[in-house]
């Protein structure tokens, strides 16, 4: 049977930005609005790191302004020490789920909603499963990464290629990757990193089953197109995989 | 250091990051525009670095998205996108000066030196930085000119895959290309096109004459080095400007500045033309 979805009405996005305060650091939020709706539910989007950050950017952003349209305010916001938000030299992507768990009850309390999702794509998997679990929220996993150690290795391999390319010595760019910062703590933490499913709630968006912990009906596919890892000009916004994350989420796929 | 999330321009659509000194504040400050599709953090949080750097120094800046790039929506604006850029630039240059912001620099990396330049054109800050500016004078035969130059000094990139990486490939046309057709997009009868080698030489030469200070900065390894060769009529390697416009190449740089020693490079440059707009003051 169809879920019982709700009406089609496409409402004005509105842009709201704010720096959160989370224990005293300053994080960098973009909230997409629907204008208009009756709010029952919001979602928290936990961004990638590095270049594809930098490269799923504009998707995301698209991914959120799509969930306003649909009546579902959308919460974009960058982890501590990456983006606009502010430094804190002892946080890590191992507290990003923290942050992203404070962040929605903050904006729980904004839109006067309890039923939250945390949509983390790539690397953002991990804080989203992570949130998800802390605050007993969902959590939509968009391609995401299962574990932090051979994420590193993709990027790593991508990096010596760039080098070649470039001709540098490798220890130009210091603690970056591909042009972003990825500190030696970071690196530790991420190599430690590995994506725990909460087979009730979580649900899995991507283009292949190969996370085996994923049941076969918390599992739905999305087109693959890899736009993380596109040209930063070229400006990719995956638009069918938007497209049916907002159905899931409309859905209360769960 | 503070930081603000504002929201400003005509619609009130321009997001960006108002970063202000604690204590010591010179009244000088630097708009980073958009370098292509990459977002006002920067490529590799280049601008989000330099404006917590500068405001240790007493300097105020502005990073913004224009709109429909970022966190900036698009808005039901006719213009194309290179009018609706240079226009929005100005608009970040007014923000400043009501935030008591004197001096202004405007900082353009890649196709962020188009609005850069308009901004010059309309005598509106006291510098403009252009960095790997692509295209110019867009519509014209400046960057084709260039790579002929080029191809006959050095052989083609190897690895396609990394070339955007070393050249950047953002031209306008391209840019354009993203937001769609219609609406912003530049047709070749576009105004904006409507420039040429010459008037663009006579804006830079009336803004350098009137006080103002242009800087280039270009990666050795980027195809502007050769692109503004052609346009300014002597090899920069080899010949560089000694008054009037200043150019600088960074040795071994690539398109985004994402070495470590290259950053350090680009911002040592800021600050130089920091110094001498403040020295003006």
């Amino acid at each position: 049977m169809a879920p019982d979805l709700p009406s089609l009405t496409s409402y004005p996005a509105d842009i709201r930005v704010a720096y959160v305060d989370y224990n005293g650091t300053a994080l960098f939020t973009c909230a997409s609005v629907p204008i208009g709706a009756q709010v029952e539910k919001l979602v928290i989007l936990c961004p990638s790191l590095g270049h594809e950050y930098e490269r799923s950017h504009r998707g995301l952003g698209q991914c959120a302004v799509q969930l306003a349209r649909a009546g579902i305010p959308a919460i974009r916001f960058d982890y501590s020490n990456t983006g606009d938000s502010a430094e804190d030299p002892v946080a890590g992507p191992s507290r990003w789920g923290d942050e992203a768990a404070f962040l929605a009850q903050h904006f729980s309390g904004v839109f006067g909603v309890s039923d939250v999702t945390f949509l983390g794509l790539r690397f953002g998997a991990f804080a989203a499963s992570a949130a998800a679990m802390q605050t007993a929220g969902k959590a939509c996993l968009w391609h995401p990464v299962s574990g932090g150690a051979a994420l590193l290795n993709e990027w790593e391999a991508r990096h010596r290629d760039m080098n070649d390319a470039l001709g540098r010595a490798l220890n130009a760019y210091g603690d970056a990757i591909l042009g972003w910062e990825i500190p030696r703590q970071w690196r530790e933490e991420m190599s430690t990193l590995s994506l725990q499913l909460n087979t009730s709630s979580d649900i899995v968006a991507s283009s292949s089953e190969d996370i085996s912990a994923c049941p076969r009906d918390r599992w739905h596919e999305v087109p693959q197109n890899a736009f993380w890892q596109a040209a930063d000009d070229e400006g990719m916004v995956p638009g069918p995989a938007i497209a049916k994350i907002v159905d899931l989420l409309r859905g209360g796929a769960s | 250091m503070t930081e603000q999330p504002v929201l400003f321009g005509p619609k009130g659509n321009l997001v960006g990051v108002l970063t202000r000194p604690a204590g010591l504040d010179i009244r000088v400050g630097v708009v980073f525009l958009n370098a292509g599709l990459i977002h006002h953090v920067g490529p590799g949080r280049l601008y989000v670095t330099f404006a917590r750097q500068l405001a240790e120094q007493g300097v105020t800046s502005l990073r913004f998205d224009h709109s429909g790039i970022g966190d900036s929506p698009r808005t039901n604006d006719e213009r194309s996108v290179l009018t609706l850029h240079a226009a929005e630039a100005l608009d970040a240059v007014s923000y400043l000066n009501r935030q008591g912001v004197e001096h202004v620099i405007v900082f353009g990396l890649c196709s962020g030196a188009y609005a850069a330049r308009q901004v010059a054109k309309a005598n509106a800050a006291d510098a403009i930085i252009l960095v790997n500016p692509q295209d110019i004078v867009p519509g014209s035969d400046l960057a084709r000119q260039g790579w002929t130059s080029r191809y006959f000094k050095k052989s083609a990139f190897s690895l396609k895959s990394w070339r955007n990486l070393l050249t950047g490939k953002t031209n306008y046309r391209r840019l354009a290309a993203v937001f769609g057709g219609g609406q912003n997009a530049p047709a070749s009868s576009s105004p904006s096109f409507d420039e040429t080698v010459e008037t663009v030489k006579e804006q830079l030469n009336n803004f350098v004459d009137g006080g103002g200070i242009i800087q280039f900065v270009l990666s050795e390894r980027d195809p502007s080095v050769d692109e503004l060769s052609v346009f300014l009529g002597r090899d920069l390697r080899t010949d560089p400007p000694t008054e009037g416009i200043s150019a600088t190449i960074v040795k071994d740089a690539d398109h985004l500045f994402m070495a470590s020693a290259d950053k350090t490079s680009l911002y040592d440059e800021i600050q130089a033309i920091i110094s001498s707009v403040a020295q003006k003051g």
